[in-house]
């Protein structure tokens, strides 16, 4: 049976009445968004991994109480969204220094792609959390702002100001490694 | 606006290079077995819900069958006294090396006291029933042959002991003193007739020649009346002739 065009909902709802397979595609569908969603906002890896483990886990636990009102990304990322609130933030670990300097400057400069993935992650670090879990749930999904505002528990209205800040302030932060296609250092605000 | 559509691709690019992050495979693996196991605890757990929820049901319509069932025949008053007997007996409740030493209740001894009086006067009255039916018979009988032939009486009152014993039940051991008390009582009745009579037989007899059949009668004349006087010609002959 052809999985792939089926919805996120009905699949779901295929595995609360017994199929293993609809499962399955659902999770090579949303794996990897899912986990990097875990992983960019908690520095430490193994808690990370356990985060994610535990995600899943709650979504097959709850799937026979899934109900079809609300979307299957906003409901799994909500639960996903709890468990890293509830792990991690009250936690917030202080992000390992980055001298932006070395990372310009490194003798890696053939790489140059690994460096701008490196410059991107060390900016994206420097974010706060709320708006970085909102840059990361535009980037990752196909959810729409009032749907991200679901999932994080906020106002559309905060939603759509953390997600403009968190990007001024990763091409301001992009910028000052000398990346971008045109960056204009007068109009360049820093966020609150 | 802060930022252009040419900062915004440019940031969405380089995001999606650099999204490059997968779950290991052991944890895809730990996941995907969770959902298996989850789905079959899942069936395992629908299945137990359904027979809990069956076995609640039978124990209900069964318990509802057996109320009604047994409400509908209640034991009356004495059979309660029978099927709920009283603490005390339950907390005195024999041994089984001692099974006679019953520590029975009051109730239970007014009870069986009860039951012996109620069948000793049944039996009393039985007694008495047939006393009197054989005493109006008896009487009958010895009207009927007194005012007959004088020689028959003799052979009415030498046959009534086999009649009446012969009527007497079988099934009634205790019954034969009762019978014999009967018999002299109707012979008293009869006392006067029949003492002559048998007297007159033996004269008879003896006259006759018949000594053995004379000594017979006048056995029986001796049993029957000991007290009524005899002529002293009978019993001197008699006396005579003993051996």
């Amino acid at each position: 049976m052809d999985h792939s065009t089926k919805t996120d909902e009905s699949l779901m709802l295929a595995y609360a009445k017994g199929d293993i397979a609809s499962f399955e595609a659902l999770y090579l569908r949303h794996k990897d968004p899912l986990y990097r969603y875990v992983v960019r906002q908690v520095s430490d890896l193994d808690l990370a991994h356990d985060l994610y483990q535990e995600c899943w886990s709650r979504i097959i636990k709850a799937a026979n109480s899934y109900s079809h009102d609300s979307k299957w990304t906003t409901w799994a990322y909500r639960i996903a969204h709890n468990l890293v609130v509830d792990h991690y933030r009250a936690f917030k670990p202080v992000d390992p220094e980055i001298d932006p300097e070395s990372v310009v400057h490194s003798p890696d400069r053939l790489h140059e792609q690994g460096i701008l993935l490196k410059q991107l992650n060390y900016c994206m670090a420097r974010l706060p959390s709320v708006q970085l879990e909102v840059f990361i749930l535009s980037q990752e999904t196909d959810l729409t702002l009032k749907m991200i505002s679901d999932v994080v528990e906020a106002s559309h209205e905060a939603v759509k100001t953390r997600l403009r800040y968190a990007r001024t302030a990763l091409q301001d932060c992009l910028a000052k490694f000398g990346l971008g296609p045109k960056k204009s250092a007068t109009d360049s605000g820093t966020p609150s | 606006m802060i930022n252009d559509n040419s900062d915004d691709e440019f940031l969405d690019t380089l995001y999606k290079q650099s999204a490059l992050e997968k779950p290991p495979a052991d944890v895809d693996k730990q996941i995907l077995a969770l959902a298996k196991t989850n789905h079959q605890r899942n069936r395992f757990a629908m299945t137990m819900n359904l027979q809990r929820v069956l076995s609640v049901a039978a124990v209900m319509v069964l318990s509802v069958y057996i109320f009604f069932e047994v409400g509908g025949d209640r034991p009356t008053r004495m059979d309660e006294e029978f099927l709920y007997p009283d603490k005390s007996i339950l907390r005195s409740s024999p041994s089984a090396t001692q099974p006679e030493n019953v520590d029975m209740s009051g109730k239970d001894q007014a009870i069986k006291q009860f039951k012996n009086k109620e069948a000793k006067k049944s039996a009393e009255r039985a007694m008495v029933e047939y006393e009197n039916n054989a005493i109006g018979e008896l009487a009958a009988e010895a009207q009927e042959q007194s005012e007959s032939d004088m020689s028959g009486l003799s052979d009415v009152v030498s046959s009534e002991p086999s009649v009446e014993l012969s009527a007497t039940p079988s099934s009634a051991p205790s019954s034969a003193p009762v019978l014999m008390r009967q018999k002299l009582k109707a012979e008293r009745a009869l006392e006067p007739a029949n003492a002559e009579a048998m007297l007159k037989e033996i004269e008879q007899l003896l006259a006759s020649g018949k000594l053995e059949q004379a000594k017979l009668v006048y056995g029986q004349f001796k049993l029957l009346f000991p007290e009524h006087p005899v002529p002293v010609f009978i019993s001197d002959f008699i006396d005579k002739h003993k051996n």
